[in-house]
């Protein structure tokens, strides 16, 4: 038994049937995000993984409140501890950065060049705790501590630009959990870092999970990352779900034929052997075909898959795939 | 296909030499506001590297390790500190005009990110064009649109293709549109400075499978550099591992990474995120602590010191060389034995 099991903490997110598409200049609808289902539960690491154009950052974004002004928000339900988010308003503003906060990829743009890192962490524990400078300051050099930054105390002075980007993107986790968040939205917070660097930040935000039972959505398209840190996986391809369950079911029995082709692709240091690449290349998102979005690439496709968009099924255990004809049969 | 390796001079037996470099090194002056030199970064520190003719070696390390500086001393684009370059039996290190022409058709680049690597205003037709002007010589004018043709075909795209601009195609499809673009003038050596860092996963694929399939075709050598190390043991039949500008380790791909000796090699691979979750409770893994130093101030002797659980006093004063391992495996480590039970 785990005596040191950690408390949940709230009831996690839950997404229910978002779609989210954009209107581009010239008049097109852009179908960004499709009836996408997702649950995070608090001590839970849910991984998505998808390429460009999945609509893994649309679904972050939707949820953070965090879209662009051209997007709409066209069905769906997001909840945050049992609160609806949606549409965008006081619930998220309220939720954002105490109990829901988000890490983005680009570490540099998302710290300001001209403060200290210390003073703009300090500034979370100021405004939102209304704690005092000291005690903000002594909140702040706890929190660089445990993100693993060496000498917390120097690096209080230091200013964005004087850090490594390892460096910087553990500021910025320490400046998202500030507040003690019930959920972290991180999107590939790892993806511009070094293999060594980016180990130790998965150290690090897996620590937070399975001590502290904070519930982690983690984007990646990096099927590596997914394998080494998920308990679930939800696969995206062009603005769907395709597949979703626990780590194992999707990344060592997947059913979908883009999961599976994606997996014995994907190039691996254990061994040199790749299968033949998918062919072909990502649909456009502006003139998606009718029915299934990978019927162009599948090797397994039939007619139906030209007419008809495959619904997310389960298929045992959990297990959810929308395919025509690898979703029907056993379960 | 056939015209291209016609077209081809003597192609070098297999194995031999293709380019050496000997001792390379390239420092960088560090300026203050004056311009009074303030300090040196060490960028690439007394390297020696053999790209066999028809193989793959693969440069890798992590950012600031060197490897692209590197790589832009083996194709001439920058000039050593010290050290020499030899293409074949020939010295190249300060070849200048025609004779620095002809080592570029037979030296070629493909870079990283195809959106920045072709002109805008160009068609694709003219780009390809390009280096077949510029290399007036090799295909006669009459021709030159043939084999323009014959170059799109050969990486997998249409020749109607040719009339369009680059910003109608996809980045793995402007990549290919590179890589023809590179084998226009018909070179021995192809330098791919991190080819599919900035394509999508699925894309990845593809374009490795068509650098693999020419290399077979055509008996190209590859220097691929690369900081993604999967993709490299798909790929490379050696691999040099770089740590602060120096050549750490170096030998078979696969000896390399099923029996790492250098403690850097070994801590780097056991950092690669496995592909099947079935294998994460079961590595070992090592972490590093601490950045890498900065290469104006690296530390003495070895360079890798400052993180490594090995060193010791000796590792302070004496810089390690390339010792070998067995016949074709070589690492920089006084330390190799310690190493190896650790591992």
């Amino acid at each position: 038994m785990d005596l040191h099991a950690p408390k949940p903490r709230g009831r996690g997110v839950s997404i229910r049937d978002l779609s989210v598409q954009f209107r581009t200049p010239s008049g097109s609808v852009v179908h960004a995000a499709s009836n996408v289902e997702l649950d995070v539960a608090p001590g839970e690491c849910v991984v998505v993984l998808g390429e460009s154009g999945s609509g893994k950052s649309v679904t972050a974004r939707a949820t953070m409140g965090l879209l662009e002004p051209n997007a709409h928000i066209a069905s769906g339900s997001i909840t945050l501890d049992g609160t609806e988010l949606l549409p965008p308003g006081r619930a998220i503003e309220a939720a954002r950065g105490r109990r829901i906060s988000m890490v983005f990829q680009d570490s540099l743009s998302a710290l300001n060049p001209v403060h200290t890192v210390g003073a703009q962490i300090a500034e979370m524990f100021q405004v939102h705790g209304k704690l005092s400078t000291r005690r903000a300051r002594q909140e702040t050099i706890q929190l660089m501590r445990k993100v693993a930054i060496p000498d917390p105390d120097r690096r209080f002075r230091a200013y964005p630009h004087q850090l490594s980007g390892g460096m910087r993107q553990r500021i910025v986790i320490a400046m998202a959990l500030a507040l003690h968040p019930q959920v972290l939205i991180a999107d590939e917070p790892t993806t511009a870092l070094d293999v060594t660097v980016q180990a130790g930040i998965l150290d690090l935000l897996l620590g937070l999970v399975r001590e502290e039972g904070m519930g982690l959505l983690f984007i990646t398209h990096d099927v590596g990352v997914a394998a080494e840190i998920a308990d679930r996986v939800v696969v995206m391809y062009a603005g769907s779900v395709v597949e979703a369950g626990t780590v194992e079911q999707v990344l060592v029995r997947p059913r979908h034929p883009y999961t599976r082709g994606l997996l014995q692709t994907a190039p691996s240091v254990s061994h040199a052997r790749r299968d033949q690449p998918i062919a072909g290349s990502l649909p456009d998102p502006a003139d998606l075909p009718t029915g299934c979005a990978f019927q162009e690439r599948c090797p397994v496709a039939v007619p139906e898959c030209h007419q008809v968009r495959p619904a997310l099924l389960p298929v045992g255990g959990g297990q959810q795939v929308a395919c025509h004809v690898e979703g029907a049969d056993d379960d | 296909m056939t015209d291209l390796m016609q077209t081809r001079p003597d192609t070098l037996r297999p194995g031999e030499d293709a380019l050496t470099g000997r001792g390379l090194t390239r420092h960088f002056p560090v300026r203050d506001g004056l311009g009074r030199t303030v300090g040196t970064v060490k960028a690439v520190q007394d390297v020696d590297l053999q790209l066999r003719s028809g193989e793959c070696l693969a440069l890798v390390g992590e950012s600031g390790c060197g490897k692209s500086t590197l790589a832009s001393l083996i194709t001439l684009l920058d000039r050593p500190t010290a050290g020499s370059m030899r293409l074949e039996e020939q010295d190249v290190s300060s070849l200048r005009g025609r004779q620095l022409r002809e080592f570029r058709r037979n030296v070629q680049i493909v870079l990283q990110d195809p959106y920045a690597a072709l002109n805008p205003r160009l068609t694709i037709g003219q780009s390809l064009r390009e280096p077949l002007e510029i290399h007036g010589g090799l295909v006669r004018r009459g021709e030159r649109e043939a084999k323009v043709v014959e170059l799109l075909e050969l990486v997998g795209l249409d020749a109607s293709h040719r009339h369009r601009y680059p910003h109608e195609f996809s980045g793995g499809q402007r990549q290919r549109v590179c890589i023809a673009r590179a084998l226009a003038v018909s070179p021995r050596i192809l330098v791919c400075d991190e080819p599919v860092s900035a394509l999508d996963v699925s894309v990845q694929a593809q374009i490795l499978d068509l650098l693999q399939h020419l290399q077979r075709e055509l008996g190209l050598a590859y220097l691929f550099i690369s900081h993604d190390l999967a993709v490299v043991r798909g790929i490379a039949d050696r691999v040099a591992v770089m740590y602060l500008g120096r050549i750490v380790e170096e030998g078979p791909t696969a000896e390399v990474f099923t029996h790492p000796r250098h403690p850097y090699t070994q801590a780097l691979l056991s950092s690669v995120p496995v592909t099947d979750p079935r294998e994460r409770s079961t590595r070992e893994r090592i972490r590093l602590s601490g950045d890498v130093p900065s290469p104006t101030d690296p530390p003495s002797g070895c360079a890798f010191r400052s993180r490594c659980w090995l060193a010791t006093d000796e590792c302070a004063t004496t810089v390690p060389s390339l010792e070998h391992v067995s016949a074709d495996h070589r690492a920089a480590c006084v330390r190799l034995d310690a190493a190896r039970t650790s591992a």
